[in-house]
């Protein structure tokens, strides 16, 4: 649907700006704008009780914006109600509640006049741009001295890692895997047991739920999660985004397609906080 | 899904670092009484992302609620807790 700043006539849907979002009427007539809740402008917002189906003149609705007129596309041509039907739909509602911010808001009530559907492709595409989000989630901890291998998924990467000669290699390697599980429970909500963990033929440890990577040095271990590629080293090697890490001092590189959204967590004592810049230099 | 309100406001900051990337490095300083609007200038879209996220993360559907509703981080916990 296209939206045109055009003369509206009886039945049209209209719409107005405010901010980042959409104010959506049916129009009447330059007296008669039917609209769920008045347009969210601050005043409004803090003299308005309970959001209900009003009529305002055109002016009230505008609030001093541009309004737009919907030009309906052939196939909503042929879907939309008549004018005439229009209207009486949204005069019938008139005094009706139940507004909700994202299942029955403005635009849900114009469609609904419409269309005959309540719809509403401002939630829609908010939705889609959460569910679509970058994920890069790092997580960093001190490496303790001692780890156990309890618990340790899958039984393949529990006994590569307790074949490990030196001790201090194999604790770093057992921690690593905890923190992998941490990250993978808090980032991806899901268990390594149904990660899809699997060994590649090169030797390369990989999830079919997420990419990861792990690094352990000096005393710090790192893991990364995320919803694409992602490397993640305790040095300033690579061309990554670089954070230095004020106490206990290391460099954390993490490098994948992801990496300006990069999160980062601190873990301690089997749980995790949201990093924020005072840890960081 | 039992929650304390420390745990829900931790996954609440990552939801609101998630609708402004350039919120990081203070995000440490979100606390319960931190105002939405007032202290981290949630535009309409990022409130409307914040709820929305809140649905999807905590498996919770925000009813009878509008845009006036949570003024601080701490009325949206609230909300949280009183859903799980």
């Amino acid at each position: 649907m296209k939206w045109e700043p055009t003369a509206c006539k009886a039945g049209d849907m209209v719409r107005i700006r405010l901010g980042g979002l959409y104010h959506y009427g049916i129009f009447v007539s330059e007296d008669e704008v039917i609209q769920f809740g008045l347009p969210p402008t601050a005043e409004n917002r803090a003299a308005e009780g309970e959001v209900k189906v009003i009529a305002t003149d055109i002016d009230t609705f505008a609030c001093g914006c541009i309004v737009e007129t919907a030009v309906p596309d052939r196939s909503e041509r042929r879907r939309r109600l008549s004018p005439d039907k229009t209207v009486g739909r949204a005069r019938a509602r008139l005094g009706e509640g139940g507004y909700n911010i994202i299942h029955n808001n403005c635009e849900h009530f114009v469609n609904e006049c419409v269309f005959g559907e309540a719809h509403c492709s401002q939630a829609d595409d908010v939705r889609k741009r959460w569910l679509n989000r970058p994920i890069c989630d790092v997580y960093l901890a001190v490496t303790p001295d001692s780890v156990s291998d309890e618990g340790i998924f899958p039984e393949k990467r529990r006994r590569e890692l307790n074949a490990v000669s030196d001790p201090a290699l194999r604790t770093e390697g057992l921690f690593g895997w905890r923190l992998l599980a941490h990250a993978a429970k808090r980032s991806f909500g899901t268990d390594l047991e149904h990660a899809g963990i699997r060994k590649k033929l090169g030797g390369r440890w990989v999830s079919d739920s997420f990419f990861f990577s792990v690094c352990s040095l000096n005393g710090i271990t790192a893991v990364a999660v995320s919803n694409a590629e992602v490397e993640v080293r305790l040095d300033s090697a690579g061309k990554g985004a670089v954070r230095v890490l004020r106490e206990p001092r290391a460099t954390v590189c993490v490098d994948g397609k992801h990496s300006a959204a990069a999160k980062y967590f601190w873990y301690e004592n089997d749980s995790s906080t949201l990093m924020g810049g005072k840890l960081f230099e | 899904m039992q929650m304390t309100r420390n745990e829900i406001l931790e996954k609440l900051k990552e939801i609101l670092l998630s609708a402004d990337e350039a919120a990081g490095d203070s995000i440490h300083l979100v606390t319960e009484r931190t105002g939405l609007q007032s202290d981290l200038g949630l535009s309409s879209v990022n409130m409307l992302y914040m709820i929305i996220a809140t649905e999807e993360v905590f498996g919770i559907r925000f009813d009878e609620v509008g845009t006036n509703d949570f003024k601080t981080v701490g009325d949206v916990v609230s909300y949280i807790e009183g859903k799980l």
